[in-house]
């Protein structure tokens, strides 16, 4: 009896001393952002302090997620420095200061994160360039040209790595390029291939359709309608005027993949159209802009794609990136699926195999006028606004409960079209996103059962929310706000547990990790320009001391 | 007879010139002025409209529109920002030439100390004011890519003028 106490004791002490690393944006390559500890808990949370905080001295949008492996931190910055941390302290180990080149870019300076494997780690540039650098001593191994910035091309995302390759998407549909998602050698950099999301004329795709036109979907999901011209867009097609279109159609992919490990198969969203209010100017569906796209991630083939929005002209990106859980398929059976949370505001549940909508969630935003026309003038009042709903904001999971999690915005803006011609390298929305004069902003954090679509609660903010969410299985739930509040939810009934003032816009998904058998949650706390939150530039990490 | 009608046109030719010149005066309704103060204030909207992607003070752009300020008077302008995606802000700098644009670009360059907003969130409004200097001026946005994608307006400040006034410059206006 003794014995087996003692190896029970030896067993639990190992168990939980064991570290738990968080090595890829979303925590792993499923990114459901969910850790499963529960000795910070609905109990204690209210003791979690702050164990040390780290200044960047870099002052931009701060929307970094940090990566921890082998006890070492690494963060990257606005403008693509990036500092590798001891975790347990917060000392600087070492510092690397990319030197940019042409930068064009939407919605602020900021970079996502890194990724790590082996001896390297690897950042993704504002001027479009991947750079990978020794983890140790932070020394430049390689660096590659990923696409020509002048042109609008950028990237803000993390990379992620599975295997022996990288994989990145590309940033700059508001100034008119042609999206991809590229795969490259992790040893050398060598690109080894590129899918795009915008095909070219004849290309078939897996719907046995040509090309970016589609289908001429009439709804979206097959419920709303879309008020499309479909004579209009067919005639505009057959007059050839918009032939070339496709070379800058947009169709960013500016988040980070997700990689089912099991299968090999990556799932990326896939953003807005160009330009993004003047539909006039790229007649047909616009494959496979506003959707989220399944491909080989071996090869790059694409297996399947679900449009969200055929021929957007709201600026509705699929942004936030898919998360692979599990979920009840519409017999009740659990099954492996593929999550996102749109600008629409719907969460969507996908068959992983075939890309099959299971469900879509309610609105967890308000809904107006949807798919209203935009307009000259004034302009035509719609809700959700153009930055959502979700927008980038990464999602998290608790696989126990099937329930996702969400930071969502409320936005009332004016969508006025203006048709102008693309110009190289220069925005490109053909119209504008105008204030609704009077009318207040807001956000939520949402909690939906992804076995119903239902909302299960919401906590309500004073400000629009863009950052993330993180889960657990001490049934927490943390985010953050622009007014500088990073905060713990009861996960189960979004009552609110703890709070921190971090003295600058909470725009960053958190993060933890469990170093000597305690777990740390760290967030950096920098703000954002897409909603003007105030800037900073510090990450912190937070711990329960019993 | 043949003088009444001569005088009468004469008159009327003369009337004409009057109204012509004044209709010649643009006076918008985001403008006004008091000449006893030698005050002149501007209420300027980013993203007023679509024009230029939204990247506009009150639909202009690009320098379509030139701010004429005698010299020595106070400007005050303020800037409420229109656009619901995207902060704005204004700053009086120096003419830049296509080479020299700067992409991005802060208040402390200013070229008349303190003559600049920073960036606005959403529906929010600020205002500056400075007094006049002779020279030519750009009012520009300096968030990242703004001014170089054409978010800028001219105001030129010149002596020997008794009274502001606009002009605008019709081949540039989309």
């Amino acid at each position: 009896m003794k014995k087996y106490l003692l190896f029970s004791l030896i067993y639990c002490h190992i168990a939980v001393a064991e570290p738990l690393e968080w090595t890829s944006y979303g925590g792993q390559l499923a990114q459901n952002r969910y850790i499963d500890d529960a000795s910070i808990n609905t109990t204690n949370v209210k003791k979690l302090k702050l164990k040390w905080m780290f200044q960047t001295g870099i002052v931009g949008s701060f929307e970094n997620t940090p990566i921890v492996k082998d006890g070492v931190m690494y963060v990257t910055t606005a403008y693509n420095h990036i500092y590798a941390l001891d975790a347990l302290t917060g000392k600087r180990l070492w510092r690397y200061k990319h030197k940019l080149g042409t930068t064009i870019y939407c919605c602020g300076p900021n970079s996502k994160g890194a990724a790590i494997s082996g001896n390297l780690v690897v950042i993704a540039t504002l001027d479009a360039m991947l750079v990978a650098l020794d983890k140790t001593t932070g020394k430049l191994v390689w660096e590659i040209s990923i696409a020509n910035s002048e042109e609008g091309y950028s990237e803000t995302g993390a990379p992620i790595i599975f295997q022996d390759k990288v994989f990145i998407g590309i940033a700059g549909a508001e100034y008119g390029i042609r999206g991809f998602i590229s795969a490259y050698d992790l040893k050398t950099g060598e690109l080894v291939w590129r899918w795009y999301t915008i095909p070219e004329p004849g290309e078939v795709q897996v719907d046995g359709t040509k090309g970016w036109f589609g289908s001429f979907a009439e709804k979206a999901d097959g419920i709303n309608d879309l008020h499309r011209n479909i004579a209009a867009e067919k005639a505009a097609i057959a007059s050839g005027e918009f032939d070339d279109a496709w070379q800058h159609g947009g169709g960013s992919s500016w988040m980070p993949v997700t990689i089912d490990k099991q299968t090999g198969i990556l799932y990326a969203t896939i953003g807005n159209p160009a330009p993004d209010l003047d539909g006039s100017q790229r007649p047909g569906d616009n494959r496979w802009s506003a959707s989220m796209v399944a491909l080989n991630a071996q090869t790059g083939t694409m297996l399947w794609g679900y449009q969200y929005i055929p021929h957007d002209i709201w600026d509705l990106d699929a942004a936030s990136p898919p998360i692979l859980t599990e979920a009840h398929n519409e017999q009740g059976q659990s099954i492996p699926v593929a999550v996102h949370a749109g600008k629409t505001g719907w969460v969507y549940v996908h068959d992983r195999q075939t890309g099959k909508l299971i469900r879509r969630s309610e609105p967890m935003v308000e809904h107006k006028n949807l798919f209203a026309i935009p307009t000259k003038g004034q302009g035509a009042e719609m809700l959700p606004g153009a930055n959502g709903g979700v927008n980038w904001s990464p999602g998290a999971v608790d696989p126990r409960s099937h329930t996702v999690y969400y930071a969502n915005l409320h936005q009332p803006m004016y969508y006025e079209v203006r048709s102008v011609p693309w110009r190289k390298g220069r925005l490109w929305l053909g119209g504008a996103f105008k204030v609704v004069p009077g009318k207040e902003q807001s956000g939520n954090v949402s909690a939906v059962s992804l076995d119903t679509g239902k909302i299960l609660w919401q906590y309500k903010t004073e400000q629009p929310m863009i950052g993330g969410t993180l889960s657990t299985a001490g049934d927490l739930l943390f985010s953050g706000e622009s007014n500088g509040y990073f905060f713990a939810l009861n996960s189960k009934t979004g009552e609110k547990l703890w709070q921190f003032q971090a003295g600058a816009g909470v725009n960053a998904a958190p993060m933890g990790f469990r170093l000597n058998g305690q777990l740390h949650i760290a967030v950096a706390a920098g703000g954002n320009a897409q909603i003007n939150a105030p800037r900073g530039g510090t990450v912190m990490v937070f711990v329960v001391e019993e | 007879m043949p003088h009444f009608k001569l005088t009468t046109l004469i008159c009327g030719l003369f009337l004409t010139h009057i109204s012509l010149a004044k209709a010649n005066e643009l006076i918008p309704d985001w403008m006004s002025y008091d000449i006893e103060k030698k005050q002149v204030s501007y209420q300027l909207i980013a993203a007023k409209n679509a024009n230029n992607n939204g990247y506009n003070y009150n639909g202009y752009y690009q320098g379509n529109i030139t701010l004429i300020v005698p010299s020595e008077w106070l400007v005050n302008i303020s800037l409420n920002n229109g656009d619901a995606n995207a902060v704005h802000d204004i700053i009086l700098t120096e003419p830049f030439a296509d080479d020299d644009m700067p992409d991005e670009l802060t208040g402390e360059f200013a070229a008349l100390k303190r003559a600049y907003i920073s960036p606005l969130y959403a529906n929010e409004t600020d205002s500056l004011k400075f007094i006049a200097k002779q020279g030519a001026y750009w009012l520009f946005c300096g968030v990242k890519v703004h001014g170089i994608n054409g978010m800028w307006i001219k105001l030129t400040v010149q002596d020997n003028i008794h009274k502001p006034s606009i002009k605008i410059n019709s081949a540039l206006i989309n």
